[in-house]
């Protein structure tokens, strides 16, 4: 079997603030094949946003990566991007992983033109000159289907809207046909309609170019349309892996399932509550000892549950829960 | 745009004449007038009668009360002719012309040294942010921010004329030159640059700290800015994110900086050249309002005025060529 | 197990007690180290402005005259809280002698140096004492620690009396250039429009004039100008910074909801502005405000240097650097008073620097 495009293991990433050792991702292990596309979903605060930083060694100060190791395995070349020279990284940034982020208003320069920040990402990763980075920023602008690109060449970001900047900054994370890109909640920031709109670009673009995706983000609905697989998230671990479609017909930990049940029902002759998780998602510096779902959860059991943290383990094949009691819950 | 322009310019001439309005009220309202300063300071033997004197406030215009002064002023003004000083008996545009070269020589090195050093200060500064080098060059830059210029400029006289003196480090204290003029003309330069160094000194380190934390600040806060970590996933190195993608963006504030520093080049300071003798614009400000020349006073202060609104219409121009979002209509 | 699960969630709902906005920017602003001493410089130069009289000076702190307490030393704040009877009994400022003399029953408390900042020393005015010595030979010695000036004047007298103008300066300026920054800027953030149009043109009128041109004629036209006067003046022209200031963040609350909800509620113009604006715009405007302590003190020095400043004698620390220009090669005409300007400048900009950095609201968030 070829190894994985993308292997996280062991991914520890802290922030030391004025409150102390604040580990955001506690020790998360993932892998994304080649091709295929992975959904991180998770509640605000679960550390999937830090995941997606951590790949490219982008978070920020007072974070850090603390241990861990993240393999990237590329044109028959493995390199670990958590203790690659920074020189081996940055061409790994934007030429061969690309990244969007979540507020496309504020993610591009506002001072140089499209064209300009197109193009400086693939003047950073190929000798090309002025003028073919140009027409590759065109080709680019075409690709993610923006109207009237050779005019967006030369405007600036704030006379864009919303949703188109956001199509720049795919054109611009695609445009060194990267293996792999990162979509840190790429539609949370927009309109449902436009929403729907870039999901189904990137879709199609995955299907056409082949590019794996690692989507990050916390709408369940999203995930099961275009994901290949789903990893859960929650305070800093991974709590359930599985394909989108095992996991939707047969979610196995407790919180999965409350997820799940907590979408609003569309029929309207279902006029039973909105199903909630009581409680709140736990701050670091706050984590719950054991499992850190059992204060909320409606199957804990003491005193496993509230001391013994559980090992994410593989119940069915391909099928991954950190849960005790995983197999009794179920049955 | 030329609409704009027109604008700002209509209301700054509203705005000039408001204020030379104002400063010739509020001079005419000084106590004395320049016969009695001047009479006062020379020989009392030497009194002029009444008779003499009265004569002498007609010519002037100085009997007739302040608005009709003023009036007589600014439609003279709007000829062109800034009139004649009263205690140098030259023409005001003369002695302007006279003094305007000394200022320009301090302050124009000044503002080019500031600019020159500050840039690569702040950028060294934030890009070295928070570590041991960085929190001294701060510290120093802070203490002389904090550091007075009038006692800076007495320190540095008595190091550099007291007590080197006689050592080939000394500096002279006072004047701009000591070489008559047909003296050869190189001599003249070195002498005349040797004079300025400690005037220039004196001028430039407190701007200079200034900008560069201004910078420094700046840099701190763009590179917080989520267009710089798109920039550094793009693979972009720290220097070009910072030169390239951060500063450009502190370009925008500094800016502004620059246009308002303007009147400031050609106004001079009053302290510095009072302190070195030095014969230049703040200093003729200073001594024509000691002197009460009413005709110098105004040609300064229109002149001044002209140039702090010129400033800011300059400062809000580059703004909007600097920043694409902004549109000055 | 559901009733644990309750608790738990009240737990996690019940947060910690949030601190009110001064406090916690107090909480930010005692985490420097640097700001703290400064703060700390700011009190001692505070203490030593108001015992002035208690650590340098002629006249006894306390003294017992003719059966009755006495505080003379009061006398440097007002000639007229130094009681007429010693000018009945003719000391003429000279007390220590003349207290025995008249009334060998009396005794008094002395201030901690013996020196005047108004006048020299004389011969035996101490028992046993010499008179100040001035010129060459007035450098720093034991009776006086900072040297005296070419007259014989000692300076450490100079520097502690100072020390009263240099922070009145600040605070009554400032106190002055703040309430009309304020108010100019608050009228013309709030309602715009004409009113805008008009204070605009006002700022820039006074900030087109050079300030210290202003200052001079201000003074000149004022005719007797006293130290009162002179710190009038620079307040009236020191407030275009903050109006500036003032305005911007007016511009910009005015257009938060919460303006609008108390305008929903029937609050008048000026309501809203002085107590619902006003309050959140204070924080920044508090910055410049300390600056201007600052500059206001640099101002008065920079005045008294050129020899503007309050009539002698009263005791500043620019005068005395204006005999320094002089007698250059008196060098502790320089440091002293420098130093000391120097250290009050620093010490304000840096209280000024971490009030900005307590209290902004962008650098809150990048903490958290």
């Amino acid at each position: 079997m070829a190894a994985p495009l993308l292997e996280i293991k062991d991914l520890v990433t802290v922030f030391h603030t004025s409150e102390g050792r604040l580990p955001a991702v506690d020790g998360v292990s993932l892998s994304i094949e080649r091709g295929r596309t992975l959904g991180l979903v998770g509640e605000s605060g679960c550390g999937k946003s830090v995941t997606a930083m951590s790949t490219l060694r982008l978070v920020s100060s007072p974070g850090r990566i603390e241990s861990g190791s993240i393999t990237f395995t590329t044109e028959g070349e493995s390199i670990d991007l958590v203790t690659a020279p920074e020189k081996q990284l940055r061409k790994v940034r934007g030429g061969r992983i690309g990244m969007i982020f979540q507020e496309p208003m504020t993610s591009l320069n506002p001072v140089f033109t499209i064209g300009n920040q197109i193009a400086e990402v693939v003047q950073l990763h190929r000798k090309a000159s002025r003028s073919e980075a140009r027409s590759r920023a065109l080709e680019m602008l075409h690709l993610v289907r923006v109207a009237d690109p050779e005019q967006r060449l030369d405007e600036y970001p704030h006379q864009l809207s919303g949703g188109m900047r956001q199509r720049v900054m795919i054109a611009i994370a695609l445009a060194c046909e990267p293996d792999l890109i990162i979509a840190d909640e790429p539609t949370t920031a927009l309109d449902v309609t436009i929403q729907a709109q870039i999901l189904e670009l990137l879709d199609d673009l995955r299907s056409r170019l082949g590019t794996a995706i690692l989507l990050i983000t916390h709408d369940l609905g999203v995930v099961a349309e275009t994901c290949d697989d789903v990893a859960v998230m929650y305070a800093g671990r991974i709590v359930e892996q599985a394909s989108a479609v095992e996991l939707f017909s047969h979610p196995l930990h407790p919180y999965t399932i409350g997820l799940l049940q907590a979408r609003p029902n569309v029929d309207a002759r279902d006029r039973s509550p909105l199903a909630t998780i009581p409680g709140m998602v736990p701050p670091p510096q706050d984590f719950p000892s054991g499992c850190r779902f059992h204060p909320r959860c409606s199957h804990a059991r003491e005193p496993q549950c509230n001391v013994d943290s559980p090992a994410l383990r593989e119940v069915s094949p391909g099928h991954f829960v950190r849960c005790h009691f995983a197999e009794e819950i179920n049955s | 745009m030329v609409a704009y322009l027109l604008r700002r310019v209509l209301l700054g001439l509203v705005t000039l004449v408001v204020i030379t309005l104002m400063v010739y009220g509020l001079a005419r309202s000084m106590p004395g007038n320049p016969l009695t300063v001047q009479l006062g300071e020379s020989d009392p033997s030497r009194k002029l009668n009444p008779e003499d004197q009265q004569r002498m406030l007609e010519i002037y215009g100085l009997d007739k009360p302040w608005p009709v002064g003023y009036v007589q002023w600014i439609s003279k003004v709007i000829q062109g002719d800034l009139g004649r000083s009263i205690t140098r008996k030259q023409p005001v545009t003369q002695l302007i012309g006279e003094r305007i070269g000394p200022t320009v020589l301090i302050s124009g090195t000044a503002l080019f040294l500031t600019w020159f050093l500050a840039i690569p200060l702040g950028l060294y500064a934030s890009a070295r942010g928070g570590r041991i080098d960085e929190r001294f060059t701060g510290l120093v830059l802070y203490a002389l921010y904090s550091f007075p210029t009038f006692v800076a400029a007495l320190f540095l006289q008595i190091i550099f004329a007291v007590w080197l003196r006689d050592t080939r480090w000394e500096l002279p204290l006072f004047g701009m030159s000591d070489l008559s003029s047909d003296a050869p003309f190189f001599a003249r330069c070195v002498d005349v640059a040797w004079h300025a160094i400690l005037p220039i000194t004196c001028q430039t380190y407190v701007v200079l700290a200034y900008n560069s934390r201004f910078i420094k600040a700046n840099l701190e806060e763009v590179v917080r800015q989520d267009f710089i970590r798109t920039a550094r996933a793009k693979g972009a190195g720290p220097w070009r994110v910072l030169v390239h993608h951060a500063f450009r963006n502190t370009l925008i504030p500094l800016v502004t900086l620059l246009g308002l520093s303007l009147p400031a080049l050609v106004g001079g300071s009053v302290i510095i050249e009072q302190i070195f003798t030095w014969p230049g614009m703040g200093r003729l400000f200073f001594e024509s309002i000691r002197e009460r020349d009413y005709p110098t006073i105004m040609g300064l202060t229109l002149m001044f005025s002209v140039l702090t609104l010129a400033g800011q219409l300059l400062a809000d121009l580059l703004y909007s060529i600097v920043d694409p979002r902004v549109n000055v209509e | 197990m559901s009733q644990e699960k309750m608790r738990v969630t009240e737990e996690i709902d019940a947060e910690k007690p949030s601190r009110g906005f001064w406090s916690d920017a107090w909480q930010r602003y005692r985490r420097r180290p640097i700001g703290m001493l400064a703060l700390g410089f700011v009190l001692f130069l505070s203490i030593v402005a108001l015992f002035a009289p208690a650590i340098a000076g002629t006249k006894p702190v306390i003294c017992k005259y003719k059966g009755d307490l006495y505080f003379p030393c009061l006398g440097y704040f007002n000639r007229s809280w130094e009681s007429p009877i010693f000018t009945k009994d003719k000391f003429r400022g000279t007390y220590p002698k003349n207290l025995k003399q008249k009334d060998p029953e009396s005794w008094a408390v002395w201030p901690l140096v013996f020196q005047d900042p108004y006048r020299r020393v004389r011969e035996n005015e101490w028992p046993g004492r010499r008179e100040n010595p001035s010129r060459d030979e007035g450098h720093p010695n034991r009776l006086n620690l900072f040297g005296t000036d070419q007259y014989g004047v000692d300076i450490f007298a100079k520097m502690v009396h100072g020390t009263t103008i240099a922070l009145l300066v600040g605070f009554v300026s400032m106190g002055l250039a703040g309430s009309i920054g304020v108010l100019v800027g608050a009228l013309g953030g709030y309602f715009g429009g004409w009113v805008d149009m008009i204070t605009s043109r006002l700022t820039e009128i006074v900030m087109c004039i050079p300030t210290l041109v202003l200052i001079l004629a201000l003074i000149a036209v004022v005719e007797k100008p006293t130290i009162w006067k002179t710190m009038a003046i620079i307040g009236a022209t020191g407030w275009t910074g903050i109006a500036r200031l003032t305005r911007a963040e007016f511009l910009r609350l005015r257009q938060t909801e919460f303006v609008m909800a108390a305008r929903a509620t029937g609050a008048g113009s000026l309501r809203i502005m002085f107590r619902h604006i006003l309050p959140n715009a204070l924080a920044p405007v508090l910055v410049p405000i300390t600056f201007g302590i600052a500059s206001a003190i640099l101002v008065e020095g920079s005045l008294s240097f050129l020899g503007f400043g309050p009539p002698p004698p009263t005791a500043s620390w620019g005068s005395v650097l204006n005999s320094a220009r002089s007698n250059l090669q008196l060098w502790w005409l320089v440091v002293f008073p420098g130093a000391g300007i120097f250290l009050t400048v620093l010490a304000y900009n840096l209280v000024g620097e971490g009030l900005q950095e307590a209290t902004d609201p962008r650098l809150r968030e990048a903490k958290k």
